[in-house]
């Protein structure tokens, strides 16, 4: 499985691209995490890599090791039923119970007029003990922590046995550890040799990961090792603040660390 | 499914529960009347239909039945049931438990074709076909405006439905203006009300087979509902032409209610508060919810309509019990709802 991204830009209005040229690669057991200032469209080039906005120009496609490649627009369900998608956390219109929520994600490999089978909802109880959440089964969603739903959400990913999982800023308002703790899901799920595309805005999970990162800056998009691409000079002017990366013998790493705002003397 | 899932063990009994009640609903209606049959009698007479007994009954009685209840307490299970599933699932398309079935004007286009009809001096029949027309011809117009603007989401989709319903509110006015005072204004008046009185086997032919199919429909695909409740991201995934089944819910819903409402004139709040309770009994996954508000549904409106007719000498228009039960009714399960929330 390859997901390949040739040349992608996306427009609102026809005439003004909104970004351009964003070309980039997604092999199985890949991370590729998705930089960018608030506003740049980071959620709009998700929408479009999962074939739900129609890009200005170029192609998203996903290609097979037998030679047979899936474009979102031409074969919509077979696309979409390799890629597994977590939005970015909201509450459903109805309360349904994590067990009924997380069994949604067999959908795909299902027949329009069909119902979960026992299969279905084994492979579901299965998914929600190795992720210890299958004490909250019956839990109403809405009423789950940050962290629990966004377990949930990974496990409906995962339920649905993907190739590619993608993830919109999947940290989003979760407090330290369970940011942490959906890092290592992460990892976990390369592991599994599933790829993963994520959106993020913590430089230092893209330096954990220390996997590829294509930066989305004035208009463009550039992508290499998160190793070489991220440094002082580009989190500067990402995000116009100072920022030191340094490296961390104990952990083997390189870490990020905020130094101040480039604005002195200006306290908002 | 898994036995010890309680939610799965609370369905089957509310399901058997509320069978019951509607079976016991509908003998008890079939016996009342102004002219009293004996429930054993009604039952005897029913299996009489499909297998011959020895006749204990009077011949009239059997003649009451056959040709005047029956047909009513089969069109109020019909429409009961049809508004019911059509409000659960009109809820779900548009990820809303506020929106009632008739978001889309199909009843007050109804409403518009009946009026037009009886001004006209069209027969019954005539009526019948021309608020069906009018019903479906609204939700058209309400499905184009969208497509005319460009923007196909779900929000622009409620807005044109409130164009289409001021529309028609306003073309209603106009008709009502010019009927004439003494009799085609209150027939105007009553249809709008709804009524069941009026229901022959004729009816439940004509619009209880396209009635039936619809429910079966929605019954059929009631899981994939679910997936429809979520963002439209999410819903575009994990579904299979997601817009396409939008549409086809919208349709189907449609038709139910035009036929109801061809029949029966338009019975509000039963297409939002029955699936508001029946969640409220077996939770919001539509795989349950669905058969619990057909039967609910089927219920409630049998019991109103047994109520409208039975209570007093003259008929009471279905909507106004339907409003004077529904409308408190809702009120005490947004506090409860709000209770359960916190």
């Amino acid at each position: 499985m390859k997901l390949v991204v040739k040349d992608l830009a996306f427009s609102y209005d026809g005439e003004n691209a909104l970004w351009s040229n964003v070309n980039f690669e997604v092999k199985p057991g890949d991370i590729f995490s998705i930089m960018g200032a608030n506003g740049c469209g980071k959620s709009t080039l998700i929408r479009c890599l999962i074939g739900f906005l129609k890009p200005f120009k170029g192609m998203v496609c996903l290609q097979e090791e037998d030679g047979s490649s899936y474009d979102p627009w031409l074969q919509p369900q077979e696309f979409t039923k390799r890629i597994g998608y977590v939005p970015q956390i909201q509450n459903t219109a109805y309360a349904f119970s994590v067990r009924d929520y997380v069994v949604m994600g067999r959908a795909p490999h299902m027949g329009l007029f069909q119902k979960p089978s026992r299969h279905d909802f084994e492979l579901t109880d299965s998914i929600l003990q190795e992720m210890h959440i299958y004490d909250i089964k019956d839990r109403s969603f809405n009423t789950l922590s940050g962290g629990q739903q966004r377990q949930a959400v990974i496990a409906r990913a995962i339920v649905q046995e993907p190739e590619l999982v993608i993830m919109d800023e999947p940290v989003n308002h979760l407090d330290y550890g369970n940011q942490y703790r959906v890092v290592e899901m992460i990892q976990k799920l390369a592991e599994r040799g599933i790829a993963v595309i994520l959106t993020t805005h913590a430089p230092d999970h893209v330096l954990h990961f220390n996997r590829t990162v294509g930066v989305m800056m004035n208009k463009g998009f550039t992508v290499g090792p998160a190793a070489q691409i991220v440094d002082e000079a580009l989190l500067m002017q990402l995000y116009n603040m100072h920022v030191r990366i340094i490296e961390l013998p104990e952990l083997n790493r390189k870490i990020c660390v905020a130094e101040h705002s480039r604005r002195k003397g200006c306290c908002l | 499914m898994n036995n010890n899932n309680p939610s799965t063990r609370s369905f089957g009994t509310v399901f058997f529960g509320l069978s019951a009640l509607l079976l016991l609903l509908s003998i008890t209606s079939i016996s009342l009347g102004r002219f009293f049959i004996a429930p054993e009698d009604v039952v005897k007479i029913i299996i009489n239909l499909f297998y011959p007994l020895e006749p204990t009954w009077q011949e009239q009685a059997a003649s009451v039945i056959y040709t005047i209840r029956l047909p009513r307490v089969i069109g109020a299970i019909l429409i009961g049931a049809a508004l019911a599933i059509s409000g659960a699932s009109y809820q779900s398309v548009f990820k809303n438990p506020l929106v009632a079935p008739d978001m889309l004007g199909v009843s007050s286009g109804a409403c518009v074709g009946a009026a037009v009809a009886i001004l006209l001096g069209l027969s019954q029949f005539g009526v019948q076909i021309a608020a069906f027309v009018g019903g479906l011809t609204a939700v058209c117009i309400a499905v184009m405006i969208p497509k005319i603007i460009g923007k196909n989401t779900v929000v622009m989709l409620v807005l044109s439905g409130i164009i289409v319903s001021g529309l028609t509110g306003s073309l209603l006015g106009i008709i009502k203006y010019l009927a004439d005072a003494d009799t085609e204004l209150p027939a105007i008046t009553y249809w709008q009300m709804g009524s069941l009185v009026s229901v022959v086997w004729d009816n439940i032919i004509y619009s209880g087979i396209p009635i039936i199919i619809g429910i079966l429909f929605m019954l059929a695909i009631r899981w994939r509902m679910n997936i429809l409740t979520l963002s439209d991201e999410e819903a575009h995934m994990l579904g299979k032409d997601t817009v396409w089944l939008r549409y086809a819910i919208v349709l189907c819903a449609t038709v139910l209610t035009a036929c109801s409402v061809c029949i029966s004139g338009t019975i509000g709040w039963i297409g939002l508060v029955i699936p508001h309770f029946s969640r409220m009994l077996v939770g919001p996954n539509n795989q349950r919810l669905l058969p619990i508000t057909v039967v609910l549904g089927a219920a409630f409106l049998l019991g109103v309509d047994t109520i409208s007719r039975a209570s007093m000498n003259a008929e009471i228009p279905l909507s106004i019990l339907t409003g004077l039960i529904g409308a408190p009714f809702y009120f005490y399960l947004l506090i409860r709802q709000r209770m359960n929330l916190q």
